[in-house]
């Protein structure tokens, strides 16, 4: 059982890396300049010698757009996650920690910020912002940071409550070495692993943040911003305009799988709503 | 029953407090001065200050909060600066279209999820289950805009069955068989997201009280398969109003990519063109509205848990 | 003709554990049979074996025969009129097995439609109040109006007793039902059973660790050890021979060594006997008697918590 479980994990890790591996090797893997198109070979069919995924309506070659556009669209999907995983870790588990008081502060502000619908917090950062690569990652921190921060208050309190740290306390540990060997060890791994279920979710909302023209500006190639390049063609050519749907849609679920055999190994961990 | 409900709409009152200053701040704070925004930036000091004090830019901003709440709660929620309408008469038709869709869509959402869920529970281990895990999964990963994408290739262009836009044919015949076809497209890209998470949820409640002494309990009684599901079912639906609750409100304010792409005119879309726009007061009576919607489902789900579930009311 | 007759019983989990090792019990009609034996010794899992709930993945080889019937194999659609109808279960802990969201009257109304035994709702409904009477609910309108949190926890177990007799079973299956009561409590639910049995003719297995338990009882007392019968007979004679331990002070941690059992049997002059049977024509009558005074053990003289 535990092998096949190994198996499963390992495979589904595989799908996960292999994305960030093709957006190291883009240069090495894309057969033509991403940026340079001739307006005579626009809109080509997949399968035409040379354009094995056809061309955009600049007549640039989609394949190599698409390998080139792994580099932003992962770094706005892994970033923030990783922002929102350090800063909710350590919002939720001082909370958890700290008096009373504190405790409510913080869990009224993320009933508050709960309140707040997260695509469109999203779009109002980024838009106030200026456009860019550095204002998606900022937006989708600020959104995903309160969800992560609950997580970790959750897990924190359930171990304060456990005996081991009352008897910590009572031997008169201080509260940061408390923290750094009582509490770190067992959020910390909840805390990854909720975040790695949440990378999907980060590469979909980045992707959709510069679908509306909110991220990395043109001709940069990025998923989002190719799938508004390619949608008027959608009524004329549309498996060219459904490409980069196909795989953010693929990308997405292999992150997801990863997050899945994660939790399941963890046992139920808590599910990503946001 | 009713005290409980009283003392959760007593709860409700502070969180909105919450949202309508957050929202009133996050506004007032943005860089970019409105007053440079409408005069444009060679306007004399003059014509600046007296602008500045006609729109009331010159007091404290607390002041200005207690103000804008006070006119909010009557129902004025200022003009619009890229229609020069009121934000109050922009709201409603939007919020109703975006009810609409997001009605059709929760409909998928519950039927789906309990379907795909209840089958993951009922054969956790044989194919039917291993195939809905794997359909929630696949579905819980579906980006809105890549699924309208894929569908309007799919059975607007490729197969030309459903219209790719709109809320109703103009040239059509109109009515309820119309609105229904035009929201086939947009209510499935919706309800994908949320319906996997939904079958997921669901499943896991359901499989733990199948397995639990009270379906064994059930059964020592002599009550049949189906009878045990419903009770079973029953029983997990804490879980299931809870994360039905939560996709309720995504669908509310996550609808902005399937309106814009399927030109559905609701509510997502009007706010995303009034951020684009810079209409500070669209966008702060929208994000209002939106919340308000948030907190009043909650509200529901809270009251809808209660009657499910008579230790919640006691 | 014994009204259940287990013969060779074995159930195999699916982790290759032989949690019931050839097992060979009788009760006659109206009988009753103490199931004794230390947690993790297979005795809920036989209990469970003979409402055909042996658990997932589990194999059942043997045969359970009621009055004649043979229930192994038989199709669950058929079990279902058993269950609950000819056979009662009194659960381990009624707070997990009572449906926490339906009212105590709906639970047993339903259990009576269910076997066809009322005609309509309003008859269902009307059979709930005797029903929650005789298990001795104090308040039975209040009860059946009552949803399971709203009761204690010696209400709770008496409600899920009459949901048990709801069906008017010929045979009581109780998986220790007196394990989350006070002491108190706990022989009064004793009583109860024998005063259920001598007015309903009820054959009872009743399935414990508690040999003051089984002491109260009083009938035929079969100990289970690993699986294994090891030791059947009255209870007079099989529990008679740890009297001297009693009195001691702390006689009842003597009881908790685990050659328990075997001091059982090696003092037993039945012991021997390879299968267990709660035989009508035997002696004593204990439906009739009043409950076995039970001075040889003590009421807190837990076998083994």
């Amino acid at each position: 059982m535990a092998t096949l479980r190994d198996h499963r994990t390992a495979l589904a890790a595989t799908a996960a890396l292999l994305p960030v591996l093709i957006a190291l090797a883009a240069p090495l893997l894309a057969p033509a300049d991403p940026a340079a198109g001739h307006l005579a070979d626009r809109l080509l069919d997949p399968g035409t010698p040379g354009h094995p995924l056809g061309t955009d309506g600049q007549g640039r070659d989609l394949l190599s757009r698409l390998l080139w556009a792994a580099r932003p669209s992962l770094t706005a999907g892994l970033l923030p996650v990783a922002v929102a995983a350090l800063a909710g870790a350590l919002l939720g588990s001082t909370a958890a920690l700290a008096g009373r008081a504190t405790e409510q502060a913080l869990l009224r502000t993320l009933d508050v910020l709960y309140a707040f619908p997260g695509v469109l917090l999203a779009i109002a950062v980024a838009t106030l912002l200026t456009p860019g690569l550095g204002a998606t990652v900022l937006a989708l921190s600020v959104v995903l940071t309160p969800a992560v921060a609950r997580v970790a208050f959750t897990e924190t309190r359930r171990i304060r409550t456990a005996e081991y740290l009352e008897a910590a306390t009572v031997s008169g540990a201080t509260r940061t070495s408390l923290v750094l060997r009582q509490v770190l060890p067992v959020v910390a791994p909840v805390v990854l692993v909720y975040a790695t279920s949440l990378v999907g979710l980060a590469v979909v909302y980045a992707a959709g943040l510069s679908f509306l023209g909110l991220g990395v500006p043109p001709p940069t190639p990025e998923w989002g911003a190719m799938l508004d390049e390619l949608r008027p063609a959608l009524f004329t050519h549309p498996w060219l305009a459904a490409t980069p749907a196909l795989v953010v849609l693929a990308v997405s679920v292999a992150f997801n799988t990863l997050g899945e055999t994660l939790r399941g190994r963890l046992g139920a961990g808590p599910e990503a709503t946001r | 029953m009713t005290r409980f409900l009283l003392r959760r709409l007593l709860l409700a009152v502070p969180t909105l407090f919450g949202v309508s200053a957050v929202v009133f701040a996050t506004v007032a704070l943005v860089p970019g001065d409105p007053v440079t925004a409408f005069l444009g930036p060679g306007a004399p000091a003059e014509a600046r200050q007296a602008l500045a004090e006609r729109i009331g830019l010159d007091r404290p901003l607390p002041a200005r909060y207690l103000d804008w709440l006070g006119h909010a709660l009557t129902g004025d929620l200022g003009t619009s600066t890229s229609t020069q309408r009121p934000v109050a008469a922009l709201l409603p038709p939007a919020l109703g279209q975006t009810l609409t869709l997001t009605a059709a869509a929760f409909a998928l959402v519950l039927l789906g999820g309990v379907a795909l869920g209840t089958l993951g529970a009922l054969h956790p281990r044989g194919w039917p289950g291993r195939l809905g895990g794997a359909a929630s999964t696949l579905a819980v990963s579906a980006p809105q805009y890549s699924v309208a994408l894929l569908l309007t290739a799919v059975f607007a262009v490729h197969w030309r069955l459903l219209p790719a836009n709109g809320t109703h044919d103009a040239f059509g015949p109109g009515g309820t068989g119309d609105l229904l076809r035009h929201l086939v497209l947009p209510a499935t890209a919706a309800a994908l997201v949320p319906l996997g998470l939904t079958a997921k949820v669901h499943r896991a409640a359901l499989a733990t009280v199948l397995a639990s002494d009270l379906a064994d309990g059930l059964r020592a009684r002599g009550l049949g398969r189906a009878a045990v599901l419903r009770h079973c079912a029953h029983n997990a639906s804490p879980a299931l109003l809870t994360i039905g609750g939560l996709q309720l409100a995504y669908l509310l304010e996550g609808v902005v990519f399937v309106e814009t792409l399927f030109a559905w005119p609701g509510l997502g879309r009007l706010l995303y063109e009034a951020l684009t726009a810079r209409d500070l007061p669209l966008v702060q009576g929208g994000v209002l509205l939106v919340a308000t919607a948030f907190v009043g489902v909650n509200l529901l789900v809270d009251a809808a848990h209660a009657a499910i579930d008579p230790r919640v009311r006691s | 003709m014994s009204l259940l007759a287990i013969e060779g019983l074995t159930v195999h989990h699916p982790d290759g554990v032989r949690a019931v090792d050839d097992v060979t019990l009788r009760i006659d009609a109206g009988r009753a049979l103490v199931l004794l034996g230390e947690s993790g010794s297979g005795k809920t899992t036989l209990a469970r074996a003979v409402l055909g709930l042996p658990g997932g993945g589990a194999t059942v080889r043997g045969s359970v025969r009621l009055a004649g019937t043979e229930l192994l194999g038989l199709p669950e659609r058929a079990l279902t009129r058993i269950r609950g109808r000819r056979i009662g279960h009194v659960p381990q802990d009624p707070s997990a097995t009572l449906d926490p969201l339906r009212r105590i009257g709906t639970q047993l109304a339903q259990v009576r439609r269910v076997h066809r035994l009322a005609a309509t709702r309003r008859e269902a409904r009307a059979a709930a109040l005797p029903l929650l009477a005789a298990a001795g609910l104090p308040d039975p309108e209040r009860a059946a109006r009552a949803y399971p949190h709203e009761l204690s926890g010696g209400l709770r177990q008496r409600a899920a007793l009459a949901l048990a007799l709801a069906g008017d079973p010929e045979l009581l299956i109780a998986d220790e039902p007196t394990t989350a009561l006070d002491t108190l409590a706990r022989a009064r639910v004793l009583d109860l059973l024998t005063t259920l049995r001598a007015q309903r003719g009820l054959a009872l297995l009743l399935v414990t660790h508690d040999l003051s338990a089984a002491a109260r009882i009083d009938d035929t007392v079969a100990v289970l050890d690993g699986g294994r019968l090891t030791a059947t007979g009255p209870a007079r004679e099989l529990l008679v021979t740890e009297s001297p331990d009693r009195g001691s002070g702390n006689g009842e941690s003597e009881l908790l060594g685990a050659g328990a059992h075997r001091k059982v049997r090696a003092a037993s002059g039945r012991g021997t006997e390879p299968e267990a049977h709660a035989r009508t024509d035997s002696e004593p009558s204990a439906a009739t008697a009043p409950p076995f005074p039970g001075p040889l053990i003590s009421p807190e003289g837990d076998f083994l918590r």
